[in-house]
């Protein structure tokens, strides 16, 4: 059986420059990375071994981040989700059923309240 | 080619009715009076006039017929000549000469013919004639001489034998021209009157008796002129002054007036009038009883009608009097009339005018105009008040008016700042969204640059932290601007003041120049207000103060104190102070003084503070400043309240700050 790499992350964005330079700066904070630009990525790239937490957008082309999320669940229910979004539209999904073991982190966001969460 | 259009007036429309001219009742009621009294005057002085003319014409008539009939009556008295010529005629001297056929004449004879006719009488010749009217013997007077003078043209000739006693054929000849060729009866008779030459003449015999038989006649030949003054005067004291007498035969051959012969109608016992010698008479005939003539009474009509024609001319003039006295009185009526009517359209024309100086007249007259101008005084007056109120009505709806129209115009500037504010809030809401990423990419690049870089030279780690702070401005600007669009329900929560404040004091980081002075209450309660929003408050007025005191640092004095059921937060600067002609805007959305900055910190703060169930108001204080006071709810009354709502039987369900605020889209907001 794999084992579960906690230190590897998923971030997922349609805005390619948000997803690069998140990702340089996990990867100087020893994160292995992984790199979607859309939902549909997302969601095949969460099948791929060691996967520990995803980083996603809610607002994203093709598949949002929501329904990547309920596909993703369905493979990987134990995949810790992070979803970024705008401050208003956190308002509403907080306290959504689904949600319930989803941090959420509204934008624009600092650095350092990410790196709570990832702990 | 230039064409001239003909020049059109346009048709000034006159509201006043122009009458073309003037004309006075001062000038009509005296013409009209005037003429009709004029008329009044005429027909009744006409009326009268000829009433009297034909009185008087009448009266006239009468009295010729009186007096003509008055001749006409038979007298039984004998005249004089009838008792000498009787009393001649029967002498044996004349009864000798008809028995000798005219051959033998006494003298006795001769000397009573004579006296018969004397010299100065009426009478020609003194005749004695036989029964077939032949002349036996007669004598003539010296008038027949002067007949004969008189009557040259005449062919007439006469030989007179003055005084002589023997017809000679000359006066045979002569008496034969001038006598009536008849025999007489054995009756008194007067011979119808006939013209001889210009002379009247007419016979008058007396028989002569021989024993009781008629042998003869004794015969006068007598002429009418000259009508001795006597016998004229007794006649006009018979038939009055003024009167004519003139005799006529009764067929109408012969008239004359006793000294000539005249033309005259025929005789008429009705009394008439006539012209003669361009005269008019007014005549009456009667027959006489002793003659076969006619006599007329005539009187001359001019003279009848004298007093009748001065009555005329006093008729006449009574007339003009009385018009005359007419004209006056009836101008002076009329201008009594007018003047005060004229006094009272001038008065009212310059009401009509709209001049309100315009006093009324009152005439103290008990009659119509005295009435009228009273009326007038009342009218003026009524709509002198009614004017006033009207104007007064005016003003006062005038006022109303702009009263409304500057709450009208207040609402209009408001709804064209909202709806200012709802682009702006759009506007600024897509441009914080879309700037989001990019500086949230940014965000990062620092980051990475700031670790990878930790050794770098120092000017590259200044840019990098200039970079950074840069940065973060923009975010908060950006976050500023969100909250703008966020709706304004609070989620209210106890709140400790102290650390809250300190909490929102350190997010602003104000500089080392800037010395902070607080003076918080220890017992100070705890807020029920919403953290982030009223957070965003505090900074605010932190930030404000801070900018006002930028240049040369300065004092920011923190005071905090419990005011009723709220807390009150009093935020004062050493800056320069609200400018007072600003103080009213300053909390107006997009109002700013700043030259950065886009006006919406103070607005968003008192909405903020409103949602919160607080007050946010803005002055200066005593030391040159501004001063902030933000007042909100405290927890303990929040319970006090909900308490009482409970004993109040309400629903008791939690009190939510700003709910009453919540509108069907603030639920659903746009991502």
């Amino acid at each position: 059986m794999e084992q579960l790499d906690r230190r590897t992350i998923m971030v997922v964005d349609d805005d390619r420059d948000i997803v690069e330079t998140l990702c340089d700066i996990l990867e100087l904070r020893g994160w292995n990375t992984l790199r979607a630009y859309d939902g549909d990525e997302a969601v095949s790239l969460a099948t791929q071994p060691g996967v520990g937490w995803i980083l996603m957008d809610v607002r994203m082309p093709k598949r949002s981040g929501l329904e990547a999320l309920e596909a993703i669940r369905r493979v990987r229910p134990d995949v810790q989700v992070v979803l970024m979004t705008a401050l208003a539209s956190a308002d509403v999904l907080a306290g959504t059923e689904n949600l319930r073991d989803v941090a959420l982190l509204r934008k624009p966001f600092d650095l350092a309240s990410l790196f709570a969460l990832l702990g | 080619m230039k064409i001239t259009e003909p020049s059109m007036s346009p048709g000034s429309a006159n509201l006043r009715p122009q009458v073309s001219r003037l004309v006075s009742l001062r000038w009509v009621v005296p013409a009209i009076s005037t003429a009709l009294l004029a008329i009044v005057v005429t027909v009744f002085g006409t009326i009268a006039y000829r009433a009297v003319r034909e009185a008087t014409l009448q009266t006239a008539g009468k009295r010729v017929r009186t007096a003509a009939e008055a001749f006409s009556r038979p007298t039984t008295q004998v005249p004089v000549w009838v008792r000498q010529s009787r009393a001649i005629a029967a002498t044996s001297h004349i009864a000798g000469i008809v028995r000798s056929n005219g051959l033998r004449v006494s003298d006795s004879a001769r000397t009573l013919l004579r006296g018969m006719a004397p010299d100065t009488g009426q009478t020609l010749a003194a005749e004695v004639r036989s029964p077939t009217g032949a002349v036996l013997f007669g004598v003539v007077s010296a008038l027949a001489d002067s007949v004969q003078q008189a009557d040259a043209n005449s062919r007439v000739e006469i030989r007179v034998a003055r005084g002589a006693g023997m017809s000679s054929s000359g006066s045979r000849q002569l008496m034969d021209s001038m006598r009536l060729a008849r025999a007489y009866r054995d009756t008194l008779t007067t011979s119808e009157l006939y013209v001889r030459g210009t002379h009247v003449l007419f016979e008058r015999a007396v028989p002569i008796l021989d024993r009781g038989q008629v042998v003869g006649s004794l015969v006068e030949v007598r002429t009418v002129v000259p009508a001795s003054t006597t016998a004229l005067s007794q006649l006009s004291q018979l038939i009055g002054e003024n009167a004519t007498f003139v005799v006529g035969n009764a067929d109408g051959s012969v008239w004359t007036d006793l000294s000539r012969r005249i033309q005259h109608p025929p005789a008429s016992l009705d009394a008439q009038v006539y012209e003669r010698d361009g005269r008019r008479w007014i005549a009456a005939s009667a027959p006489l009883a002793t003659a076969p003539w006619v006599v007329s009474v005539e009187l001359q009509e001019s003279q009848v009608l004298a007093p009748v024609r001065a009555l005329r001319w006093r008729l006449i003039g009574i007339g003009a009097v009385i018009l005359l006295l007419a004209i006056v009185v009836t101008e002076w009526l009329g201008r009594r009339m007018t003047i005060p009517l004229t006094r009272l359209t001038t008065a009212a024309e310059g009401i009509a005018d709209g001049d309100r100086h315009t006093r009324a007249i009152v005439f103290q007259r008990a009659d119509e105009i005295g009435r009228l101008s009273r009326a007038f005084a009342a009218m003026t007056e009524s709509i002198r008040a009614s004017h006033d109120t009207l104007e007064q009505r005016i003003g006062e709806r005038t006022g109303e008016l702009r009263v409304a129209l500057d709450r009208l115009r207040d609402a209009q500037e408001e709804l064209l700042r909202k709806e200012r504010l709802a682009t702006l809030g759009q506007l600024s809401s897509s441009v914080a969204h879309e700037l989001r990423n990019p500086l949230g990419v940014m965000t990062n690049g620092l980051y990475y640059l700031d670790v990878v870089l930790k050794d770098a030279p120092p000017k590259v780690r200044e840019h990098l932290a200039r970079l950074q702070a840069q940065v973060r401005l923009s975010e908060s600007i950006i976050t500023g601007l969100l909250d703008l669009t966020r709706t304004t329900v609070a989620k209210p929560g106890v709140v400790s003041v102290i650390p809250f404040i300190d909490d929102q004091l350190s997010r602003v980081g104000l500089p080392a120049d800037i010395r902070i002075e607080r003076d918080i209450d220890a017992d100070v309660p705890d807020l029920w207000v919403d953290p982030i929003q009223i957070g965003q408050v505090m900074v605010n007025l932190f930030t404000n103060a801070m900018q006002a005191m930028e240049s040369g640092g300065g004092t920011l004095s923190l005071r905090v104190r419990p005011h009723g059921p709220r807390v009150r937060i009093e935020v004062a600067d050493t800056g320069p102070g609200i400018p007072p002609e600003d103080v009213s805007r300053i909390f107006e959305p997009l109002f700013t003084t700043k030259a950065r900055g886009i006006g919406l910190g103070l607005w968003l703060s008192r909405t903020l503070a409103v949602a919160n169930g607080g007050t946010l108001t803005a002055t200066n204080h005593n030391g040159g400043g501004a001063l902030l006071v933000l007042e909100v709810p405290t927890a303990r009354a929040m319970v006090s309240a909900d308490a009482a709502d409970a004993e109040a039987g309400s629903n008791g369900g939690p009190a939510v700050w700003g709910e009453g605020e919540r509108s069907p889209n603030a639920a659903v907001e746009a991502e």
